[in-house]
């Protein structure tokens, strides 16, 4: 097929409205053009805002590494996990998130409105992901724009992650924009959008150092474009002020700018540190993806193949991250979410390809096979979110942290113990949200340390099986799931009468989790 | 990719960053021994001798204070922080004997009022059996590992299950014991299990419970192993 010049490759946006029968293409507002895809971003900010409602830590990063430390600016109280102690984590996020926690906590110092509002917040800027698709998908035609965009909006594993305070998470929803601005710029430089594609990708690098590789591979390509000399400046503008942003939020914490970064990777990968964690074979990533998808695979990944055919730098991009990621032993699904929604991607502009041959294969059919993939894309979804593993994910860390909150509303609380966590850290004083001792009681004797500093706290959360250890006079407040096996039952309130003294002493939640390592 | 070769990746990376020449392509917790072995100090004299040094600290914790807060407490505290494997293991062993007697006391009044109590004990003696343990003692590795072993019932934590295999690969055959164990109730996936699988395959001589743990992992998952010792 002879190769077209780009222009008109750029102009199939408003092709497609004629030669489908559909409305011409009418100037106006943006949104206004746009009023399909204004639909899609409706859909997928209320499954998002849904989402958000729910009490979901999908991973501990995510309150400990982001959420506590942004609370820990604004109260001044925080539970320190050992990577602030080895100084391997930057602060842009907790920085990034400190107007928010401040500004709910600020409304609302009582309730939960901080950790709302920065979920509604993240929300928000995941809708990124989906105009994103819409338009890198929108480079083929219209039709593939809508259904990328839709795809983006009802996917199960896209909408997820997209309220989580994860690095992968903001990552993805400032990357996946930074790529397809750097599509558009390739074509038609722009002062303007070349910053803020300069801007978002070093943000994006710095929240997730991982990724760097797939950037560079990403950055390079943009830079052989047609029209790249005109667009270095302005994007060496947009990379400074996403650095000074960075270096100025580590300068802020007390951290020399990016020291982190080596530390991490020397930590992490030279003393193997995150090997600690768990590992997993190589091949793993491959093997969890197909796992995700199920059955839904074996149109995903014939439909992915096409549609790289479209766009094969994405699939570039998605492959070096999932390569890169393989080296490292620990692994951990969420950690190639840009991947994996760059093959969603990929693999919904596949199937508008197949759509396509359908329609002039069935004529008949054309007007119903566009809509009926729409339809399929979402039943897919659905069984995805519906079936293993990803059905576990719904309800992780619900019951830690619905603990911690209910022992915080309570009135009557002067001190919290946590007796032998299922993991550490596992108190968080974002959700506890009040400025009281918190202990941690760990190991075979931590009933005889509970019972002999027992005037420290009054609240305990324990496991159900682990009731007969706690200090005399603490009866069962309440269990969440109270239904399931006693064994299962790991967040418990046992509650005394009376008040506390002595405060935390040798017990302090963050002077044990340092001497645990965690 | 097995951890000792993203290790060894990992630092030669580390080390280019920082424009320095690291030659050699070592197995990681070999050379965590090695250095551990060239590092390693016995108890500075200046501390005193090991049994004065035990008795004394012993008693400061009877107390209900510190040992690491006495003076001799705070030269062994030196000592074990600047690589002496010896003054980490009598800390922990401090610890451990208090936690023992409060385990072995039966009378609940008397467990309350001991001032050791005071004290986060068990938190005290990880972080100490954690400095033994980087130095690259297999067996402070494999207590670490068995001290943070949480209740039968749940998973194995990736951090133990970690552990018991850095002090399998030093050499500990009760380590790859407690592994398989696990592995047989469940406690530990398969696929965990990658790392030791490989490090195992490349031994000449892997020892009994090395032999037995391969042909563990050689049959399908969920099936019932018979023959590895318990621990």
């Amino acid at each position: 097929m002879p190769r077209q010049p780009r222009h008109t490759e750029r102009r199939t946006l408003t092709e497609d409205l004629t030669t489908d029968g559909s409305a011409p293409p009418v100037s106006g507002s943006w949104l206004y053009n746009r009023r399909d895809i204004a639909g899609i971003m409706a859909v997928a900010l209320l499954f998002r805002l849904i989402l958000s409602t729910q009490t979901i830590v999908h991973q501990p990063d995510e309150v400990w590494q982001y959420l506590e430390p942004a609370y820990g600016l604004v109260t001044g109280h925080w539970i320190m996990a050992w990577e602030f102690h080895a100084r391997i984590r930057g602060w842009l996020v907790p920085m990034m998130l400190y107007p928010i926690v401040a500004l709910g906590h600020a409304l609302a110092p009582a309730t939960q409105l901080h950790i709302w509002l920065v979920r509604l917040v993240l929300s928000v800027l995941s809708l990124g992901v989906v105009a994103a698709c819409y338009e890198l998908g929108g480079r083929v035609s219209r039709r593939h724009g809508l259904m990328a965009g839709w795809v983006a909006a009802i996917w199960v594993e896209v909408f997820y992650f997209g309220p989580r305070s994860s690095g992968e998470a903001i990552a993805a929803s400032l990357l996946m924009p930074a790529i397809a601005l750097l599509y558009r710029l390739r074509e038609r430089p722009d002062f303007r959008l070349a910053v803020a594609a300069g801007f978002l990708l070093v943000l994006g690098a710095i929240v997730r150092f991982q990724y760097l590789p797939a950037i560079a591979l990403i950055a390079i390509w943009s830079a052989w474009g047609p029209n790249c000399r005109k667009s270095w400046l302005p994007l060496l503008l947009g990379n400074c002020l996403a650095l000074a942003l960075g270096a100025t939020a580590d300068w802020l914490a007390g951290q020399t700018p990016f020291l982190w970064i080596y530390t991490n990777y020397n930590i992490n990968m030279g003393q193997s540190r995150s090997a600690m964690f768990g590992t997993v074979p190589p091949d793993w990533y491959v093997r969890q993806i197909i796992a995700t998808w199920g059955l839904s695979g074996l149109i995903m990944v014939p439909a992915m193949i096409i549609g790289a055919r479209r766009l094969p730098m994405l699939l570039a991009v998605a492959l070096v991250i999932i390569g890169v990621h393989m080296l490292v032993p620990h692994k951990e699904y969420r950690f190639v979410l840009l991947a994996v929604v760059l093959l969603i991607l990929l693999a919904s502009v596949g199937t508008v390809d197949i759509g396509q041959w359908l329609g002039r294969r069935y004529p008949r059919y054309r007007k119903f096979i566009i809509p009926l993939l729409g339809c399929l894309w979402f039943a897919m979804s659905l069984a995805v979110g519906l079936c293993k593993p990803f059905v576990t994910y719904w309800g992780t860390g619900r019951g830690t942290m619905t603990a911690l909150v209910d022992a915080g509303q309570r009135p009557d609380i002067c001190g919290l113990g946590i007796f032998r966590a299922a993991n550490s850290p596992y108190a968080s004083y974002a959700f506890f949200n009040r400025d009281l001792p918190i202990l941690l009681f760990d190991g075979p004797v931590a009933g005889a340390a509970a019972a002999a500093n027992r005037r420290r706290f009054n609240v305990v959360i324990a496991a159900r099986l682990d009731a007969g250890h706690l200090p005399r006079g603490y009866r069962l407040d309440h269990c969440l799931s109270p239904n399931r096996p006693y064994a299962k039952q790991l967040d418990c309130t046992y509650a005394r009468p009376g008040g506390c003294g002595g405060g935390a002493g040798d017990f302090d939640y963050n002077l044990v989790l340092t001497r645990l390592d965690h | 990719m097995p951890r000792q070769y993203s290790a060894a990746l990992g630092r030669l990376v580390s080390a280019l960053t920082l424009g320095l020449l690291v030659s050699g392509c070592h197995d990681h917790a070999r050379v965590t021994v090695l250095q551990a072995d060239s590092r390693d100090a016995a108890l500075p004299a200046s501390c005193g001798r090991l049994a004065t040094l035990q008795t004394a600290l012993s008693a400061e914790l009877m107390r209900g204070g510190a040992p690491e807060a006495s003076p001799m407490g705070q030269c062994t505290a030196n000592a074990a922080r600047n690589g002496s494997v010896a003054a980490a293991m009598l800390l922990a062993g401090i610890y451990g004997q208090a936690m023992s007697a409060v385990e072995g006391a039966g009378d609940a009044r008397t467990i309350r009022s001991a001032p050791a109590l005071r004290l986060d004990l068990f938190g005290r003696r990880i972080a100490w059996l954690h400095i033994a343990a980087q130095q690259g003692s297999a067996a402070a590795q494999l207590l670490l590992a068995q001290e943070t072993d949480g209740a039968a019932y749940r998973d194995m934590s990736g951090t133990t299950l970690a552990w018991y295999q850095t002090a399998a690969e030093n050499g500990n055959e009760a380590a790859l014991t407690a592994i398989g164990s696990a592995y047989r109730k469940g406690r530990i996936r398969r696929e965990q299990l990658y790392d030791l699988k490989v490090w195992l395959s490349r031994q000449t001589n892997s020892g009994f419970a090395g032999r037995q743990m391969l042909q563990l992992l050689a049959r399908p998952e969920g099936t019932t192993p018979f023959n590895l010792p318990k621990s």
